[in-house]
């Protein structure tokens, strides 16, 4: 299978413009760029902890994604679907994989976009102090690692359903299950499969990176994740062909 | 068969299900051979390069028992991860040196047995949900073996914090019995590690904190026979006085060479009525031979000290200004030297202040290890105590002039006279050494108070003020790159510093303002882009109708 990249940077700059030729892509980053200040400066109050440390940030952030990222991908499909375009863009002469790619890559853009508007964050903790640059830079690494995985599994959501906001319901449950399986509330009643439940749970792996441990078990983890879903999808749509 | 073999390649089903098994392969596979990064600057998750020059240079192997149940209360999962991801980096550290062996006694009555043994219980682990309470009994210990010894750890999650620092330790004590004895001395004092009476005499909890690397503290007695040659470190708390046979045998132990910490203050503090009073001069005298000149006072600090917490009620307190509570922070302590190093602060309860006459030593090299901030000043005998009258001290400072960093602790390094030099020696010694031999070693700390149990709110230094006394042993006996294993538990995230209100507006106003300006200026410079774009498509297109001859309405 050969991958045209043209085909794939065309499908790519079509969605991108899609989150930024509107005012709504702007107000959703506005607001969460607004609300993560927010979650970060007063919930607990950062002066009050006084610690140099984006730690607070990173968990904070780890919630905000159960939101933010099914409001990306949401509409990925499932608007093709509801608009019709979607008989149109899969007899174009591109392949399947390079469609999803397409799609994956600029919802991973525009995470990426949400996550640079936090950048003043860091800035400003190196303009009061000395904070451990490597240990925010682990953290954001393990953001965007998380968010990759969640956007593979929106993608998925997004291709069963021709509803919005059905897929960001559904993607909020799916990526809430995947968050919570690594918690104990959820181990709780899983009895023996705790540990294999566990495993698979995105926030396990997540923490270590946040607490600054590159680990490549987490990162292989990762990446077969976001294959797998990536795949899954792939997978779906050659079915429906 | 052949077609059906075609079939079964061709299935979508197949793939699909292969694909799945492979992601849980790989993950399987990649828990085998892994790979990890410690990203932190302190390098807080890999061991210090101390630990593996102790492990790498095991005279022989050691093997780690991990008795480790499988089925953990959920709360803890995380934490045991941790722990035995550590494990695993610090047996692989050792190259070969230490093996590590894990145990799962759930269901394995033969393993259960030998943990019953070696005296392992399995621990009640408790977790809380809004539901119900939850406690489980699980074994997390381990077992270290090297050559015929065995040391034990029950519970070795209460370790987790320092564990590096616990392991090495351990390892190396077994490695190295007797090597580093430190030895107490046994005098006229109110100090002693089973002092009961007053937690800020009692040196308890130090001597425990000895005992994993060092053992515990040996009782040294002065009055009839010379210190032993086996003491690597004598360790001399605030005696009240020396009789003369153990001013002897001390003096002869310097002249020998020999390594003292000396925990002394110029008063003494009577906890009864809460007054200072002056010491018998006889042992200040003595120590000022060497030329550690402990001054008769207490120090006072308006800026670095502890609060004292007085109850008003069963439940509230309020806190009193206290400024004979000295907590040196890390500005006032020496970052030349590894004993102070790393340290935030350490606390001086009724310090001294301390100097030293270096025309009393030769080849010297002195470290000032501790002081107090510039605004500090001395009084003198005859002190009360009471934070009752003292928390008004802060508003009748003296004149800034008079006020000046006082001296607390000091490191010395170098050869002394005898005190017993030009003078008669004690009844029953004919022979004395009048100069030392061999470069003696004298860490001298003007409060005896900083390396005793103490009692809240002081507290909150004493691991800090032990750790300090750790440091001071593991240097005194050259294991210098150990103190790196230990400061490292001590070490959290930076404190922000001293910044005024207007300024921490600005940064939060900017912290909103600047994403706000970033997004609309990316918004700004899109529209502008995208009006440009459609500019010149909308130019062509008209070029391109007039030379076709179609007309635009």
């Amino acid at each position: 299978m050969n991958i045209s990249w043209q085909n794939v940077k065309s499908i790519y700059t079509r969605e991108i413009n899609n989150y930024f030729n509107t005012a709504i892509g702007y107000v959703f980053l506005l607001i969460f760029s607004l609300f993560i200040n927010f979650l970060f400066l007063y919930l607990p109050n950062f002066w009050d902890v006084n610690s140099i440390s984006m730690e607070n940030f990173f968990s904070w952030m780890r919630i905000v994604y159960l939101f933010l990222i099914p409001a990306i991908t949401m509409r990925l499909w499932s608007e093709e679907k509801k608009t019709g375009t979607i008989e149109v863009l899969l007899t174009l002469p591109y392949q399947t994989l390079e469609t999803i790619l397409g799609k994956y890559l600029s919802a991973l853009s525009f995470l990426g976009f949400a996550l640079g508007s936090t950048i003043f964050i860091p800035i400003f903790l190196g303009t009061i102090g000395s904070p451990d640059w490597m240990l925010i830079a682990g953290g954001y690494i393990g953001l965007i690692l998380l968010g990759a995985s969640y956007i593979a599994l929106g993608l998925l959501i997004s291709w069963y359903t021709q509803d919005q906001i059905i897929a960001l319901l559904i993607t909020i449950a799916v990526c809430f299950l995947f968050f919570i399986m690594g918690y104990p509330p959820f181990l709780q009643f899983m009895g023996f499969l705790s540990p294999i439940i566990s495993f698979i749970s995105v926030s396990w792996h997540f923490d270590s990176l946040a607490r600054g441990m590159l680990d490549t078990r987490d990162i292989i983890f990762f990446i077969s994740f976001i294959l797998l879903f990536l795949y899954l999808n792939y997978h779906s749509i050659e079915n429906k062909k | 068969m052949n077609d059906l073999m075609e079939k079964f390649k061709n299935s979508k089903k197949v793939t699909l299900w292969l694909i799945i098994m492979l992601f849980f392969t790989v993950n399987w596979l990649s828990y085998s051979l892994y790979i990890r990064f410690d990203l932190s600057a302190s390098g807080r998750f890999k061991l210090t390069s101390a630990s593996k020059k102790i492990l790498r240079n095991l005279p022989e192997k050691a093997t780690i028992e991990a008795y480790f149940s499988n089925d953990i209360s959920e709360a803890y999962m995380q934490p045991v991860k941790q722990l035995r991801d550590f494990l695993e980096e610090y047996s692989s550290s050792s190259r070969g040196r230490v093996k590590l062996v894990y145990l799962n006694p759930d269901d394995d009555e033969k393993i259960q047995q030998k943990a019953r043994s070696l005296g392992i219980q399995p621990m009640p682990l408790g977790s809380v949900d809004r539901k119900k309470r939850e406690v489980s009994k699980v074994f997390l210990s381990l077992v270290i073996y090297y050559e015929d010894k065995t040391q034990v750890i029950p519970d070795i999650l209460r370790q987790s914090q320092a564990l590096e620092y616990f392991l090495t330790a351990n390892i190396y004590k077994m490695a190295h019995p007797g090597e580093h004895t430190v030895g107490l001395l046994e005098t006229d004092s109110e100090f002693s590690k089973d002092s009961r009476d007053n937690p800020f005499h009692s040196l308890e909890i130090l001597d425990r904190s000895l005992s994993s690397f060092y053992g515990n503290m040996m009782p040294v007695k002065a009055d009839v026979d010379e210190i032993p040659s086996n003491i690597s470190v004598l360790f001399v708390s605030d005696p009240k006085k020396l009789t003369e046979i153990e001013k002897f045998n001390l003096d002869q132990y310097i002249m020998r060479g020999g390594k003292l910490i000396l925990a002394m203050n110029g008063l003494d503090i009577n906890f009864n009525n809460l007054i200072a009073t002056a010491k018998t001069p006889d042992t200040l005298a003595f120590f000022k031979n060497y030329g550690i000149d402990i001054k008769p006072d207490l120090v006072f600090d308006a800026k670095n000290y502890i609060p004292f917490r007085q109850p008003v009620n069963v439940i509230q307190t309020i806190e009193l200004p206290y400024p004979v509570w000295l907590a040196a922070s890390e500005e006032f302590l020496s970052q030349d030297s590894l004993m102070t190093q790393n340290f935030q602060f350490i606390v001086f309860p009724w310090a001294s202040s301390v100097s030293i006459e270096s025309a009393r030593i030769k080849d010297s090299q002195i470290t000032p290890l501790a002081s107090s901030s510039p605004v500090s000043w001395t009084k003198s005998d005859g002190l009360y105590i009471s934070p009752e009258i003292l928390k008004d001290s802060l508003d009748n400072v003296p004149d800034k002039s008079t006020m000046a960093k006082q001296s607390l602790a000091f490191h010395i390094k170098g050869k002394f006279n005898s005190f017993y030099s030009g003078k008669p020696l004690p009844q029953g010694k004919k022979n004395y050494i009048s100069e030392s031999i061999n470069p003696a070693e004298i860490v001298v700390v003007s409060s005896p108070f900083t390396f005793t149990n103490n009692i809240q709110p002081i507290h909150i230094g004493q691991n800090l003020n032990i750790n300090f006394f750790l440091s001071i042993l593991d240097i005194m006996n050259g294991l210098d790159e150990l103190v790196k294993s230990r400061n490292r538990s001590q070490m959290v995230s930076p404190a922000i510093g001293p910044i005024d209100l207007w300024m921490k507006n600005i940064i939060v106003f900017l912290n909103f303002l600047l994403p706000l300006v970033f997004i609309v200026g990316y918004a700004i410079l899109r529209i502008i882009g995208r009006k440009k774009v459609s500019a010149l498509t909308y130019t062509s297109q008209k070029n391109e109708s007039i030379s076709t001859g179609e007309s635009h309405v």
